[in-house]
């Protein structure tokens, strides 16, 4: 029910939503995608230099492609992948659910409504549901960095580290950073606490979890730039 | 309960996993297609330039083999009707493209005699003026005519060559590494009847 109410959500800021919010979402994402389908395109400073990886505009280009097969071009095109990107980004809502019933007290009987709360909070907050029909990179690292939380807090729940969790959180903070370094600040907190709760004993699952999506941005960078994690 | 969340669960993952699938067979098309530019399909205007038969607004379109997509130096520069001596409006191609070539497609078998073509030196200097090329007009596959140029110094170079009934021209251009002509500069591409 409340993933549903996410999705309506979503789907009425993708009906009334304008252009574009910030220039980036059409430079740094579409541009470069149009340029790997068609060769042509306006691509910004960044994509000379190396500073902004191909990965995420690889994804856009499938997409493209994808709606191409289908005779979706151009703005339409475009429309449909925002439009994908509000709805992908309700999955945050069961994330939010697993982050309200971890920073309740364990065995509290209003657990369940404290989970409900968030995912609330997760499916309908304003600001979140405005950014969610954008090509922004931050719309992806929003997601995961959501998810990372969530196993975060049910990691620090328990004495002894629990390998399933810090695994997966250094899978969905691997996703955030690969996506964008920037995204790293907002794991600081989270990656200290856990380090200093379980010391080497979390390295190790939040490395492993960490290591696929940057060594594909690794892989990516040093077939298109010449060197991992380019600049 | 759990039954049931474990099927959503078990069907969420199915789903995503098909849509990575496809992703990654659309983004493996891509890849492997490694497109030619191609300037965008316009409808021809009745009458328009019937001195310049290549001319964008004839419905003519531009396709090359690369252009300096970073500095912005699109192929519809070399069709857009104008010898402009601004330095953006011009086709650039790629640094890496060591074989460059343009073609021009045409929406229906025309006739002409001559191709004038702009380079930089009409406004930049002259050593980047391209020296050797090849024309090649055809209908199809079929090559109607061919004329080797090896010595060109001229900033605005004509050639006489008579084609008809063709619908494409193409021009294959020695790019001279290490020197001013390591990419071509082409400012106009024009088609005389």
């Amino acid at each position: 029910m409340i993933m549903a109410l996410g999705v309506v959500a979503r789907v009425t800021a993708w009906w009334f939503k304008g252009g574009f919010h910030y220039p980036d979402e059409i430079f740094q994402q579409m541009e470069p995608a149009h340029y790997l389908r068609t060769g042509v395109a306006w691509l910004p400073w960044e994509f000379v230099r190396g500073v902004r990886s191909w990965v995420l505009p690889g994804v856009y280009a499938a997409l493209l492609e994808v709606l191409s097969w289908v005779g979706v071009t151009g703005l339409s095109a475009f429309r449909l992948i925002t439009l994908q990107n509000a709805i992908l980004t309700v999955i945050m809502v069961p994330a939010g659910y697993r982050i309200g019933v971890a920073l309740w007290p364990q065995g509290d009987r209003d657990t369940e409504s404290a989970g409900l709360s968030v995912a609330l909070f997760t499916a309908l907050l304003p600001a979140l549901v405005y950014y969610t029909p954008h090509t922004l990179i931050g719309t992806p690292c929003m997601v995961a960095l959501t998810w990372g939380y969530a196993h975060w807090l049910e990691a620090r729940r328990s004495d002894a580290p629990d390998p399933r969790s810090l695994l997966l959180c250094g899978l969905f903070f691997g996703i955030a950073g690969a996506l964008r370094f920037t995204c790293g600040f907002h794991m600081l907190v989270p990656l200290a606490d856990l380090l200093l709760r379980y010391r080497s004993r979390a390295l190790r699952p939040l490395l492993v979890g960490a290591a696929l999506p940057v060594s594909i941005v690794a892989v990516v960078d040093l077939f298109t730039w010449g060197w991992p994690f380019t600049p | 309960m759990n039954e049931t969340r474990r099927g959503a669960r078990g069907l969420a993952r199915l789903g995503g996993a098909a849509y990575g699938a496809l992703l990654a067979v659309a983004l493996g098309v891509v890849l492997a297609r490694s497109p030619h530019p191609i300037t965008p399909a316009h409808a021809a205007v009745e009458g328009c330039s019937p001195q310049d038969l290549a001319h964008y607004c004839r419905g003519v379109r531009v396709r090359v083999s690369s252009y300096h997509v970073f500095a912005n130096h699109h192929p519809i520069f070399a069709i857009d009707g104008r010898r402009s001596h601004d330095v953006l409006e011009k086709w650039v191609s790629g640094p890496e493209d060591t074989a460059p070539w343009i073609e021009l497609l045409f929406p229906e078998p025309v006739d002409f005699s001559a191709i004038r073509l702009v380079y930089a030196g009409h406004t930049e200097p002259v050593d980047y003026n391209m020296r050797s090329y090849r024309l090649r007009c055809s209908a199809g596959n079929e090559l109607r005519g061919e004329l080797a140029v090896h010595d060109n110094e001229a900033s605005r170079a004509e050639h006489a060559l008579k084609c008809m009934g063709v619908d494409r021209l193409r021009i294959d251009i020695d790019a001279e590494p290490d020197t001013g002509r390591a990419v071509v500069r082409l400012y106009e591409i024009e088609v005389a009847p």
